[in-house]
C-alpha cells in the first residue's frame, strides 16, 4: 500500500482522505466512521468479517447499491452514500 | 416424548400440509402427534415460494377448491399468534402476444363464472400498473384475491398453534413401519424415536408419500417434479406483486396445442416466468419443471434459462444481482389434482400430491381431512380427490 | 472456452506456490483470485503499522520469495485477478465473473484438475450485541491492522487460546471465554 498517495473521497456529502490501496471500508474506519448502514429494524451495522462474506458493510458506491465496501478499493473522487436495506439512498 | 405413546391421530410429514392438519385436528380437540423425519419444513415447504393463487388453476373444481382455501388464510393469519407475512396484493399474468390474449379472455370468462375478481388489462393499463414490464407486453390478467406469505413461517406458526392446543410434535423421527391389527386396521406407527398406538394415520409426506403408502401396501402415484428458484438481492421494487407469464399455464399443464416464443432450453426445462416480491424487499424468480428423481441440486442451464426469461419480461433485472439459488420437489400427480382421501386401509388417509399448489391448498386440505376424520360434512366434494380415482383409470 | 491442465481457485500463499510448481513442471495453469492483488489475507498488501517485529520480517521475506518464484514462471500462467468463481459444474468447469467488467471475455475455464485454495473464514458464535459497529471477527480485525488501521483505541478480544500476558495495555482479553468442550459441541 502506498501511504504517500492520498486522495479525497466523498461520504454522505462529507470529504475524507483515503490512501491508495485502501478499501472504502478501510478509509471509513481510518477516519473514525464505523456505522455504515441501518437495517429495516433500525439496527446499526458496520464492518464485521472484512473479507466480503457477511455483506454487512454494503453501501451505495458511485450510484450502485449493495456494494461491499470491504472488497472495493477507494478511488479518487468516488461518492459513497448510506443506503437502506433495499438499496435506496438514505437522506442523511 | 416417551418411547411409547398413544394418540387419536398420527400425522406424517412436517411441511405446510402436515402442520396445517395437526393444527386443524388439535383445534377440533383431537389428540394429535405430528411426526417428521427431519426438521419442520425440511422437505418441499422449505424450498418453495409463498403463493396462495387462484390465477393459475384450470378447471372449475380446482378453482373452487383454491378459493375455499384462500378464504381461510386471513382467518388463520389472525388466529395464529405468529407472523406469517400474509399479504393480499393480487396477482398479474403477463400476456405476451395476441394469441395469448385470446386464451386469457377465455380463461377470464371461466373465472368470472366462478365469481372470481379477475380483469383483463390492456397494453396501456398493464404498463401503468407495472412500469418495468417490457414495452411489447400486450396486456395482463389481474386476479385481485391472490395473496402470498412466508411458507416456513406458516408451518412454524401452525406447529406453534397446534402445540398450544395440545398437539405433540416429534421431529427427526422417521416413520419406519405402520402396523395393522388382525382386521387390517391401523394399530400403531413405529418411528425412529417412538412407537405410537393409534387408529388413524394421515399421510402428508409430500414426495415421500409413496414410501409411507408402501408401509400399508398402498400405491400412491406421486412423482417428484423439480423446480428451481433464483433469489435476488434487496433492491428497489421491480414489481409490486406476484407476476407470472401467461405461458406458465401451458408449461404447468403440459399443453401441447400452444407454443411460446422461447429458447430450446426454456422448453426443455419447462421454464416459465414467475416473479415474487418478498416481505424482505427482495424477490424470487422461477420457474422450471423437470423430472429428475429426488435431486435438489440446481442445474446451471435451468438457472440461465430462468434468468433469461425474467429479463425478457423485466429488462431492468439484467443488472440486479442474484444472491443464491435453490431447488424443491413438487409432489406431482398424473391429473394435477392433490389426493385428499380415505383409503381402503381403514384409518389411513392421504393428504399429498399438491404439486406446486401446496401452500395455497394447505388449509383446505387440513379442513377436509379434519371433516373426514370427525365425520363432518365436507366443505366441498372430495370425489375428484380420491386415491381410488387412479385405480379406476 | 479456455482449457487447462490445472485450475487453481484462490491466490494466497498456497495457490501461488501451487501455480509456480505446476508451471515449472510444464502444466498449463489458470490461477484465479477475487482480489486486485495476489497474496490473499496472509501475504496481501500491508500497511505501515507493526514495523520491525520479528514476525513482520519473516513474513516480508517469505512473501518476497514466493512472489519472486512466481514471477519467474508468470508467463506460463493464466492469471485472472478481480475475478470471482460463482459455480463449478461437474467438478471440471469453472464459471467466472470478472468484477472489473474487463474486456477479457473468458467466463469459463475447464480444468483437468482443480485446486481449491480459498482459505478459511470464521464460524461465528453470536452473542447479544454482536452486530453493533465496532464488533469485528478476528480475521476482519487482522486485515485492518495489517493495513495499518486501528479501528479504535482499546480492544476486547474474546476467544479460547489467548494468553493475557502477551496482550499490551490497550488490549483486554477474555481467554477461555468458552470451554473447549462446549466450543466443539457448538460447531
Amino acid at each position: 500500500m502506498d501511504s504517500e498517495n492520498k486522495f479525497e473521497i466523498e461520504v454522505n456529502g462529507k470529504i475524507i482522505l483515503a490512501h491508495s490501496g485502501q478499501t472504502i471500508a478501510e478509509a471509513l474506519l481510518a477516519n473514525g466512521l464505523r456505522g455504515l448502514r441501518m437495517t429495516r429494524k433500525q439496527s446499526p451495522r458496520g464492518v464485521y468479517c472484512g473479507m466480503g462474506i457477511c455483506y454487512e458493510c454494503r453501501m451505495i458506491v458511485n450510484g450502485i447499491p449493495n456494494v461491499r465496501t470491504c472488497m472495493t478499493l477507494a478511488t479518487p473522487g468516488c461518492k459513497i452514500t448510506t443506503q437502506d436495506d433495499s438499496g435506496i439512498m438514505l437522506e442523511k | 416424548m416417551k418411547s411409547n405413546a398413544s394418540a387419536d391421530v398420527v400425522v406424517v410429514g412436517g411441511g405446510v400440509v402436515g402442520t396445517a392438519i395437526a393444527y386443524f385436528l388439535a383445534r377440533n380437540n383431537l389428540d394429535v402427534i405430528l411426526v417428521e423425519k427431519g426438521a419442520i419444513t425440511a422437505g418441499t415447504s422449505g424450498r418453495c415460494e409463498g403463493d396462495v393463487l387462484v390465477c393459475d388453476k384450470m378447471t372449475a373444481f380446482d378453482i373452487r377448491l383454491t378459493r375455499f382455501s384462500q378464504e381461510l388464510f386471513p382467518e388463520i393469519a389472525n388466529e395464529l399468534d405468529y407472523d406469517i407475512s400474509w399479504t393480499r396484493k393480487g396477482s398479474l399474468l403477463a400476456i405476451e402476444n395476441e394469441a395469448e390474449m385470446e386464451e386469457a379472455k377465455k380463461l377470464c370468462s371461466l373465472l368470472h363464472a366462478e365469481g372470481l375478481p379477475v380483469r383483463i388489462l390492456d397494453k396501456y393499463e398493464v404498463h401503468e400498473d407495472e412500469p418495468y414490464l417490457a414495452p411489447d407486453i400486450v396486456g395482463g390478467m389481474e386476479t385481485d384475491c391472490d395473496g402470498s406469505l412466508n411458507p416456513m413461517a406458516l408451518a412454524y406458526g401452525l406447529v406453534h398453534g397446534a402445540k398450544k392446543k395440545g398437539a405433540r410434535v416429534l421431529t427427526f423421527s422417521a416413520v419406519k413401519d405402520i402396523r395393522l391389527d388382525a382386521d387390517g386396521c391401523i394399530e400403531r406407527v413405529v418411528t425412529e424415536k417412538a412407537e405410537i398406538v393409534t387408529k388413524r394415520v394421515v399421510n402428508a409426506a409430500g414426495v415421500w408419500a409413496p414410501e409411507i403408502g408402501k408401509l400399508v401396501r398402498l400405491d400412491i402415484p406421486i412423482k417428484p417434479r423439480q423446480g428451481q428458484m433464483l433469489v435476488a438481492e434487496r433492491t428497489f421494487p421491480v414489481a409490486r406483486r406476484k407476476i407470472m407469464e401467461f405461458g406458465y399455464m401451458m408449461a404447468k399443464f403440459e399443453r401441447s396445442d400452444y407454443s411460446r416464443n422461447v429458447t430450446p432450453e426454456m422448453e426443455k426445462y419447462g421454464v416459465a416466468l414467475v416473479f415474487e416480491p418478498t416481505e424482505a424487499t427482495n424477490f424470487l424468480i422461477g420457474s422450471s419443471r423437470r423430472f429428475v428423481g429426488m435431486d435438489t441440486s440446481c442445474h446451471i442451464g435451468v438457472l440461465r434459462a430462468m434468468a433469461q426469461r425474467a429479463i425478457r419480461f423485466f429488462p431492468v433485472i439484467k443488472d440486479i444481482k442474484i444472491i443464491r439459488s435453490y431447488a424443491g420437489l413438487r409432489p406431482f400427480t398424473p391429473d394435477h389434482l392433490p389426493i385428499i382421501s380415505e383409503t381402503e386401509v381403514p384409518g389411513f388417509y392421504v393428504a399429498a400430491g399438491h404439486e406446486g399448489d401446496g401452500i395455497g391448498l394447505s388449509l383446505i386440505t387440513a379442513k377436509l381431512i379434519s371433516q373426514m376424520i370427525c365425520g363432518e360434512q365436507p366443505s366441498i366434494t372430495t370425489e375428484p380427490l380420491k386415491l381410488s380415482r387412479f385405480k379406476d383409470g | 472456452m479456455k482449457v487447462v491442465d490445472l485450475v487453481i481457485i484462490g491466490g494466497g500463499p498456497a495457490g501461488i506456490t501451487a501455480a509456480t510448481e505446476a508451471a515449472r513442471m510444464g502444466a498449463s495453469v489458470a490461477l484465479i483470485d477475487e482480489n486486485e492483488n495476489l497474496g490473499g489475507k496472509v501475504f496481501g498488501p500491508t500497511g505501515s503499522v507493526i514495523k520491525g517485529s520479528a514476525s513482520d520480517k519473516i513474513e516480508k521475506n517469505l512473501r518476497r520469495q514466493i512472489l519472486k518464484d512466481f514471477d519467474r514462471v508468470k508467463n506460463k500462467i493464466s492469471l485472472y485477478l478481480n475475478t470471482e468463481v460463482w459455480d463449478i459444474v461437474d467438478q471440471r468447469l469453472v464459471l467466472l465473473y470478472s468484477k472489473s467488467g474487463s474486456a477479457q471475455q473468458v467466463n469459463r475455464i475447464k480444468g483437468d484438475k482443480l485446486i481449491i485454495s480459498v482459505g478459511a473464514f470464521e464460524k461465528a458464535i453470536p452473542f447479544p450485541g454482536w452486530t453493533l459497529p465496532g464488533v469485528f471477527s478476528v480475521g476482519g480485525l487482522n486485515t485492518l491492522v495489517k493495513k495499518g488501521i486501528l479501528p479504535g483505541k482499546r480492544f476486547l478480544l474474546a476467544g479460547s487460546g489467548l494468553k493475557r500476558e502477551f496482550c499490551p495495555g490497550n488490549v483486554f482479553c477474555l481467554p477461555e471465554a468458552v470451554p473447549c468442550s462446549l466450543y466443539w459441541q457448538i460447531i
